[in-house]
């Protein structure tokens, strides 16, 4: 397995020559990336043109994560030719949040194989809902198949997401790449970081993704009581309360803010906020951020440790890069420095991210870092 | 340096020993100013979510304690009892809102008022000053507990009784003052009262009765034993008054009994008793005098007193009394032998027409009906001349007959047909009471069994007197005998006076606890008629109490024996017991006991006693009851 990392900036262009040795059936290429759409597409065309055979996949993001830094406004690559390991990948499109489970059912029919061992998925973050793209997916995998991944993200805009599809940047779809053989090993960590404060709340109006009431009370105008003079900054803002669901059904799963609608007075989140079930607002600690992203790091080796190191990706969720700000980047090298020496890290902040929960079925996640880390025996 | 800072100057390739480059000092300032902001915006958002979940905690703490104490106050308003708190101050610190209810009295009139100031309004002037002094003592006397009374004035004007338990809790974070839980016993005390009236007074004279005779006597006794006085009682039976009766009818009977006890009272001092036996027969008791001279002399002054001729509805009527005479201490130690001496007396003044006899020993020969009445009454045991009559109980909804009660009648051979009243006192004295009364059971039981084999299911009642309640081997001989007739326990009723009850109640109840055990049914029998304590008649063992008569007969003109009678049942149903109404005569008396819950009717609008194969004949008309066999 041979890995190479390149990025590219508006000021300096490709950090590196793009690695066309590398090409072949067998080789991953990801890029995320957060440049205007057409800038995109120009650079997803000149990874496409160098390295034609390779399955390329990729998103936009909030953020674009590279080795120890975190940047804005280019695109971050990986390179990855498996020796032993066969790719597949494929897409569905999502034109509204209703045909997220049928996505999720295309997407796993289309991949499922005795030989599949991972499958990762990059969705468009502001049209699917999450929860139910992942019952989809469930419904066709079997659970011994590692299912990550994350949902595109846009700054902290919330305006328009794209995901790789065909070689080209595109709205409303969601891709997923297969990982097939005896040598690849898949492994994984999530981990959030953020305490649940103050009363417990009863979501008493919801659709869905969509919440409208929390004991009675617009969940809006809770959320920009809170907010105070920051309400100016939603819906990014609403990214420093995700929701803890409570209880045994929530299983401590966490959602964040995607959209608000002012008319109605409702807040759409990347999973569901069952009505009926209880909810705390939850706040974020540096410490344990920064904390919770080493431990993702450290969950995700499985067993003894590849001698060159794992290819890792990071999806982090963006309501972290809010809290964090200028010391983002701190959670990105307490990632880097729980794997061992030699390993890549790649990824991007998103508005979700899918990883299998602790009891193993995958799950959507909010607010948390999710590492994947891929090696071939 | 800071690690932060650190990364910053890395990022930006600058060395912290050099100084940088206009353009990279610029971007290093963008950097550590986003840094400021950073923390500027999480102190703000920090401070605002502590601030407002705190708020919110508070609110919520807020809204479980009103929660809790809305609860609170509801279980006290719907209670029947109202609870009023009263501080270390004396001051009422909480009062209940069924106050209102049980004190009619608003809440706002006693919270924050002295509890000193509610006892001068509104409690009892002779009540108040004891209430005082026992609130006083339960606030002084930490986790002290103890039961209150009082009369409470109501708005109205009228008086309630009030009783409640107050116990001490200053000491109870929670409470931290004098708890006090009050209810209106009106009701029930207004009954007691009533029964208690009743049980000590004639209805038709409204003189004392035998019963409050016999307690006054007792004390009288007490108290001339003390001082060395001398205590006579005397025995009033009036000549002639059977014949009033015969021919001119009981209203006139009646009539002339309240004037002669209007003139025997007029003739007594105000600590002198006059009393009404029964019938036409009186007493007086003189409590305090030197002598039994003394006591003549009140004789000849009543002989003088009755003698003068009454006018009753327009005629004149003329009758005599013979009266006895017995004072302790010279004829009698106790109340009973004084009443036994007077009557011996009486017997003798009236079978010499001596018009008062002083009694003497000897003149305890010379009572020759009583005497020969008891000396054949054992005779006449042996001969089969003691009968046994039944007459039927019906329930009082569906008419259905449900039993009989056993009474015993002497077909005596001179006298004809004698009631029990003319025997069973005298075989009481004797003894011969208890053969009497096996006697009783044992026809009573073999008649029921006779009824069960002809299909006929019917429970029967037997009497007991004071002597067999208090015998001990009553239990072992009821056993014995169901056994003999395989009759089911709980097809026999004993019935029992509360006085023979309260002759030895704690034997009394020992014997009824055992005959309970047995299966046997209890019931009181005229109840209303003796001492009636409410508290001591729930720890007995019965199953029924039986109405006096007295108190049926009127039932429809007579309110105040309409109010005993719905309490009776009231209180009988509330104590799980049936409750049986005596001297049924009419049909509409019938009805108005059916609407008052009565349970069980007996009385001659039903039938009369009647001996067993007349019974026979009489039932086959009734509606047949489905009979068990066992």
């Amino acid at each position: 397995m041979d890995v190479r990392l390149l990025g590219w900036e508006p000021s300096t262009g490709w950090s590196a020559p793009l690695p066309g040795e590398l090409d072949g059936p067998s080789t991953l290429v990801l890029a995320f990336g957060s440049p205007p759409q057409e800038v995109a597409a120009a650079r997803l065309a000149e990874l496409a043109a160098a390295l034609p055979q390779a399955q390329l996949a990729g998103c936009s993001t909030a953020g674009e994560i590279l080795d120890r830094g975190v940047a804005e406004g280019g695109v971050s690559v990986a390179v990855a030719r498996f020796g032993h390991t066969t790719l597949r990948r494929t897409e569905a499109t999502v034109a509204a949040p209703t045909d997220s489970r049928q996505a999720g059912r295309t997407l796993a029919e289309a991949l499922v194989a005795p030989a599949l061992r991972g499958v990762l998925v990059l969705s468009d973050g502001l049209v699917v809902n999450g929860t139910a793209l992942l019952n989809g997916v469930k419904e066709v995998l079997p659970a011994e198949v590692v299912v990550t991944g994350g949902l595109a993200g846009d700054g902290d805009r919330f305006a328009a997401t794209w995901v790789v599809a065909q070689g080209r940047p595109t709205a409303g779809v969601v891709s997923a790449i297969g990982l097939y053989g005896d040598r690849i090993r898949v492994g994984h960590g999530s981990r959030g970081g953020w305490d649940s404060f103050g009363v417990e709340r009863q979501v008493t109006r919801s659709d869905g993704n969509v919440l409208y009431e929390l004991d009675g009370e617009p969940a809006l105008a809770l959320y920009k009581r809170y907010l105070g003079d920051r309400a100016a900054g939603l819906p990014a803002t609403a990214l420093l309360f995700p929701l803890a669901l409570c209880g045994d059904d929530g299983a401590g799963l966490v959602r964040t803010v995607l959209a608000v609608d002012e008319a109605t007075q409702s807040m759409t989140f990347a999973g569901d906020v069952p009505q009926g079930g209880r909810v705390q607002l939850m706040r974020a600690n540096f410490d344990r951020l920064v904390e919770g992203a080493a431990t993702a790091g450290r969950l995700a080796r499985p067993g003894q440790d590849p001698s060159g190191g794992y290819l890792a990706v990071a999806i982090s969720c963006v309501g972290r890069r809010l809290v964090l700000g200028e010391r983002t980047e701190e959670e990105v090298e307490a990632v880097l420095d729980s794997l061992p020496p030699a390993s890549s890290l790649i990824g991007f902040y998103s508005y979700g991210e899918i990883s299998p929960s602790a009891t193993g079925t995958c799950e959507l996640h909010n607010q948390t870092m999710t590492l994947t880390t891929l090696v071939e025996n | 340096m800071h690690p932060v800072l650190a990364r910053q100057l890395r990022r930006l390739s600058l060395d912290p020993d050099t100084p940088p480059a206009l353009t990279a000092w610029q971007r290093l300032l963008e950097r550590v100013e986003r840094c400021y902001v950073d923390a500027d915006d999480e102190r703000y958002t920090r401070e605002r979510l502590m601030e407002l979940s705190s708020q919110e905690m508070a609110a919520l703490h807020q809204q479980l304690r009103e929660h809790d104490e809305r609860r609170f106050h509801a279980l006290l308003a719907g209670s029947s009892d109202t609870t009023i708190v009263v501080d270390a101050a004396g001051e009422i610190a909480y009062v209940s809102s069924s106050a209102t209810r049980v004190l009619h009295l608003a809440t706002d009139q006693l919270q924050g008022h002295p509890m000193a100031v509610f006892i001068q309004r509104h409690v009892h002037p002779d009540d108040a000053g004891h209430l005082t002094a026992k609130l006083q003592h339960l606030l002084d006397t930490a986790g002290c507990e103890e039961s209150v009374e009082f009369r409470l004035r109501r708005p109205d004007g009228s008086w309630r009784d009030i009783e409640g338990l107050g116990r001490n809790l200053l000491g109870d974070q929670a409470v931290r003052g004098l708890l006090l839980t009050l209810r209106d016993v009106s009701e029930r005390r207004q009954l007691e009262r009533a029964l208690t009236r009743q049980a000590f007074t004639d209805q038709l004279t409204g003189l004392p009765n035998r019963a409050l005779l016999h307690d006054r006597t007792q004390q009288a006794i007490r108290l001339a034993g003390r001082q060395g006085l001398t205590a006579a009682l005397l025995l009033l039976d009036l000549d002639r008054f059977k014949e009033v009766n015969d021919t001119l009818g009981h209203h006139h009977g009646d009539l002339l009994l309240q004037q002669v006890a209007e003139r025997l009272q007029g003739s007594l001092r105000d600590s002198d008793t006059a009393a009404r036996l029964g019938g036409d027969e009186f007493a007086v008791l003189l409590p305090q005098i030197t002598s039994v001279q003394a006591a003549t002399a009140v004789a000849d002054k009543l002989r003088a007193a009755i003698e003068a001729p009454f006018a009753v509805d327009g005629l004149t009527l003329d009758i005599d009394a013979s009266i006895g005479v017995a004072a302790y201490p010279d004829h009698a130690t106790d109340a009973i032998q004084l009443l036994q001496r007077a009557d011996v007396a009486m017997y003798a003044a009236k079978a010499t027409h001596a018009g008062y006899t002083v009694y003497d020993p000897t003149l305890d020969q010379h009572n020759p009906r009583r005497l020969g009445l008891l000396g054949q009454l054992r005779r006449a045991l042996a001969a089969g001349e003691l009968v046994v009559h039944y007459q039927p109980l019906a329930d009082a909804r569906s008419a259905r007959i449900l039993g009989v009660e056993a009474l015993v009648r002497w077909q005596h051979p001179e006298h004809g047909l004698l009631g029990p009243g003319e025997f069973i006192p005298l075989a009481e004295t004797t003894g011969l009471i208890r053969p009497l009364t096996s006697y009783v059971l044992q026809v009573a039981l073999r008649q029921c069994r006779t009824w069960l084999d002809a299909g006929r299911d019917l429970s029967v009642a037997v009497n007991l007197s004071t002597r067999c309640l208090l015998d001990l081997t009553l239990p072992d001989q009821i056993t014995q005998l169901l056994e003999n007739t395989a009759v089911a326990p709980e097809r026999l009723v004993l019935e029992i006076t509360e006085s023979a009850i309260m002759t030895d109640p704690t034997r009394a109840l020992e014997i009824l606890n055992r005959l309970h055990t047995l299966g046997v049914r209890l019931a009181i029998d005229d109840f209303g008629t003796g001492y009636s304590s409410m508290a001591y008649l729930k720890s007995l063992p019965v199953d029924e109490l039986k109405v006096d008569r007295s108190f049926v007969k009127h039932l429809r003109d007579n309110q105040n024996d309409a109010v005993i009678v719905r309490s009776t049942v009231d209180l009988g149903h509330n104590l799980g017991l049936r409750v049986v109404a005596e001297g049924v005569e009419d049909q509409a008396t019938w009805q108005e006991l059916a609407t008052l819950g009565c349970d069980t009717v007996q009385g001659y609008y039903l039938a009369k006693p009647m001996p067993a194969a007349e019974l026979a004949t009489w039932l086959a008309t009734q509606p047949q009851p489905v009979a068990s066999h066992d």
